[in-house]
């Protein structure tokens, strides 16, 4: 009897064990697609701009070379027009074959007028991101004008993407960002995770990491769930994100509220973006994004329209070109995105348009400059 | 080594064939070789200070019993002072050094700041601490030194305990070395599910948890708002308690593989009702070590020489001296910075006023003095990590006072995840205490259905340990 139990006793260790893989294998998607691009899932697709065959479009270090090589074999040494914004201009809602963003149309209209656009984004892309990007670029390229989205909705974001963190392993940009408030701040976050990052860059050459590496690339080869447990782990926090939604009915028209701590840091992060290209002597054009307008916005709209306020002030002070287009872009040009909760089938997008949005922006924003460089 | 890596459980599963194919002598050899091995996996340049700190002390421990008492105080004080020193050279040296120069920049005498590059070996505050009771053991006659370097080397090394404890005593663990335990599929169950426990402590809520503690932190302090800081304190305090109970779930799991029992070092802490039964429950080896080593000694009074029990002592008389160095000591040996040190002395404070309160509240119902215990305790306790965690005594200060500021509960600075997540761990402690001591045990009887729990609770442990299974991830008391 007593034997009887022991294995019994074994089995429970062991069915559960398997009942685990179980799960993990009916947990598993069946689509692999990254945290990232969860929002492009069948309404929206993510499309980076492109000119004469070579990109204009980049989202971060990663893929600058890109920017670079085409500015190399395109750019004739022409001056560069910076363009930062988010996950609106590298995405169209309901795209078409040939559908092109506003980068890829404004920067074949700046050519003609000899100027080489590039343009910048990421997913809820902060300005403190910005901020990091913009005095790495300035030592990549003849910079001339800097165009900036400012965005409500990325107000509450604080994290800075380790993409973009790399632009401090650049001596210029240490310098540059050490010498104001937030650049410290940024430099010491950096280098807080730039100590694990040594630390495992470290471990890489001890016995450990070489037989941790070893170890992880076999299972990889002779189990196959093991390489997919970064798609179970997006898949995982994508549930519980629409889970925490549908317990606290969160839907698109939700309200927003500011959050201070990141929100000073990005207007503080701002204003240091403006200052250093008034330093540069490089003219920036200031906008407030489009947004949809034919339903409630869903932020609290005495402190929607405060953010708009100070924006306007701070470029002021600075000198900067201010211009609110968060109107431009009619309902119709709007569309609607996969559901963020599991109660409804699908939302109302607020912040990516069609591609009659990115030529209305793309116009308006050409309109904009040319009053800068008459 | 990680305990969170695949090469852990690969050593692990490759010592455990070979253990218990092997007779009592080759056993110890394999302890002996497998700890020496799992140490130098992190960088062998530590490996020869601790082997110096163990021959060194064993000699001594050797020859100390058969001098007479003054020769004996003498070595002892040799080995303490080697013990200490080494301590302080590789732990505290350059904070003395920094706070030397402060001071003397203070006083208007200008030295040229030097640097000096020194770094921490893994574990050394633990095995230090394992040495030190292990000679003063011997020294007072508690225990015989031990003859075999081999099996004393095991003691002090012992992979599952060597780098964050529990701290154990010598009279716990040799003899446990020294019997020939038969195999039996109870030791390998238990300590696998202990394993797993522990994994998934580590690798699915401290490291989750981790990223938002490590924001909340960034923000400067004067921005934070009382609910930031409440939340901040719970957050870390949950962070640090399941880091480092998984890994001592960990290191009891691996040695329960091998037959080899070591206690507890965690028992539900943020239950306890008062400062007292925190100690009792919270890093139960350390406060065991402190209360037998540091605070008995300085009252003069019996010592209990074991690992377990906690800071929980019934003296008739309060005498706050020792109790101040007992807890700035406490404070200290977790690190070198101010910050530790004021940790240290909350404690220090909440115990004393813990002692004044306590005789007024004997004429209540247990009931009230129970949940009015918790309710005091735990906000306490919680706040006492504000200082373990931040990086400067300002910070800590600016933070305290936040609760005391009314119009900023209104506020919130972090996203609502934050706050949503804290709330759903503090429920989960209490709802896994409930369902572990009270309503567990209440199915346990019927073996079939506590059999498909823990077939399914397995399972689900599995699942999430699979996923969240990366071993980037320190353990914090590796920094102590």
């Amino acid at each position: 009897m007593k034997k009887f139990l022991l294995i019994k006793k074994d089995l429970t260790l062991i069915i559960g064990f398997f009942l685990g893989i179980i799960l993990l294998y009916l947990f598993l998607p069946k689509n692999k697609i990254s945290f990232n691009d969860l929002a492009y899932e069948e309404y929206t697709q993510r499309v980076m701009g492109y000119a004469n065959g070579e990109r204009v479009h980049c989202n971060d270090l990663d893929d600058i070379y890109l920017c670079i090589e085409g500015y190399k074999k395109n750019g004739n040494g022409d001056s560069v027009i910076l363009w930062f914004g988010n996950s609106q201009l590298h995405s169209i809602n309901s795209y078409s074959q040939g559908d092109e963003t506003a980068s890829s149309l404004l920067h074949m209209a700046l050519r003609k007028k000899g100027y080489y656009l590039i343009t910048f984004s990421q997913p809820n892309a902060n300005l403190q991101e910005n901020y990091l990007l913009f005095s790495y670029l300035l030592n990549q390229f003849p910079v001339k004008n800097i165009i900036l989205s400012t965005v409500y909705d990325d107000m509450r974001e604080d994290e800075i993407r380790t993409s973009i963190y790399k632009t401090l392993e650049d001596t210029y940009v240490l310098n540059e960002v050490d010498k104001t408030t937030i650049g410290k701040n940024l430099i010491i976050n950096y280098k807080k995770k730039y100590l694990i990052n040594n630390d495992t860059k470290a471990r890489e050459e001890t016995n450990q990491d070489y037989l941790e590496n070893l170890i992880n690339k076999k299972l990889e080869k002779i189990w196959q769930l093991w390489s997919e447990r970064d798609t179970l782990r997006s898949h995982l926090f994508h549930n519980l994100y629409l889970l925490r939604n549908t317990i606290f009915q969160i839907d698109p028209t939700t309200i927003r509220k500011k959050i201070l701590g990141p929100y000073t840091k990005n207007m503080t992060a701002y204003k240091e973006i403006l200052n250093l290209a008034e330093k540069k002597k490089i003219e920036t054009l200031v906008y407030i994004q489009p947004i949809r307008n034919d339903i409630k916005i869903p932020y609290d709209l005495n402190e929607y329209n405060l953010f708009k306020k100070e924006i306007a002030t701070i470029s002021k002070i600075s000198g900067a070109y201010f211009s609110n287009l968060e109107n431009i872009v009619p309902s119709k040009f709007w569309g609607k995105t996969s559901s963020i909760n599991f109660k409804n089938k699908e939302d109302l997008d607020f912040m990516h348009f069609q591609a009659e949005g990115h030529q209305l922006l793309s116009k308006n924003i050409l309109y904009e400059l040319n009053k800068i460089n008459k | 080594m990680l305990f969170n890596s695949l090469s852990y459980l690969l050593l692990l599963f490759l010592f455990t064939i070979l253990y218990w194919q092997s007779n009592l002598q080759i056993r110890i050899i394999l302890i002996f070789a497998t700890s020496l091995l799992f140490y130098g996996f992190s960088g062998l340049e530590f490996l020869w200070i601790l082997l110096f700190s163990i021959t060194f002390n064993w000699f001594i421990a050797k020859y100390l019993i058969n001098l007479n008492k003054s020769y004996r105080f003498f070595l002892l004080l040799i080995s303490l002072t080697f013990n200490i020193g080494l301590l302080f050279y590789f732990k505290y040296l350059i904070f003395f050094i920094n706070n030397a120069l402060l001071f003397s920049n203070f006083l208007g005498i200008k030295v040229d700041p030097f640097f000096l590059n020194i770094i921490l070996p893994l574990g050394i505050s633990f095995y230090t601490f394992q040495i030190i009771s292990y000679v003063l053991d011997v020294y007072q006659g508690t225990i015989k030194p031990e003859n075999n370097f081999i099996l004393f080397s095991c003691y002090v090394i012992f992979f599952p305990q060597l780098v964050a404890g529990p701290i154990l005593r010598s009279s716990e663990i040799i003899p446990q070395f020294l019997k020939k335990t038969k195999f039996s599929y109870d030791h390998i169950i238990v300590g696998l599910t202990m394993i797993l426990y522990g994994l998934f402590l580590k690798v699915v809520l401290a490291d989750n948890i981790a990223p938002l503690v490590d924001y909340g932190y960034s923000i400067p302090a004067n921005t934070l708002s009382a609910i930031d800081v409440w939340t901040l304190a719970f957050l870390f305090g949950f962070q640090i308690y399941f880091d480092f109970s998984s890994y001592s779930h960990i290191a009891i799991g691996s040695a329960r593989i091998i037959g080899i029992y070591i206690p507890e070092n965690f028992n539900f802490p943020y239950l306890a009702t008062s400062p007292k039964e925190f100690w009792k429950r919270w890093h139960i080896s350390l406060s065991s070590w402190v209360r037998d080593y540091i605070y008995l000694p300085l009252v003069k009074s019996k010592v209990f020489h074991k690992s377990t029990g906690g800071f929980f002592i019934k003296l008739n008389k309060i005498q706050l001296f020792p109790l101040f160095i007992t807890w700035g000591i406490m404070g200290f040996w977790h690190g070198a910075n101010w910050t530790f040190l004021v940790w240290g002395l909350y404690h220090f404070l909440f115990i004393c006023i813990n002692r004044l309160i306590a005789p007024l509240t004997k004429n209540l119902s247990g009931i009230i003095v129970w949940w009015s215990g918790l309710i005091f305790t735990l906000p306490a306790i919680m706040l006492a990590w504000v200082p373990f965690r931040a990086q400067s005594i300002s910070d800590v200060m600016i933070m305290w006072l936040k609760i005391f500021d009314l119009k900023s509960y209104a506020q919130l600075n972090m996203r609502e995840n934050t706050y949503l997540i804290t709330v759903m761990i503090f429920c989960g402690f209490f709802i896994t205490y409930l369902l572990k001591k009270r309503i567990y045990h209440q199915f346990h009887s019927k073996l079939f259905t506590s059999k498909i729990f823990n077939c399914f609770l397995i399972g689900f442990i599995i699942f999430f340990v699979i996923i969240f299974f990366r071993s980037n991830n320190q353990f914090i008391y590796f920094q102590f």
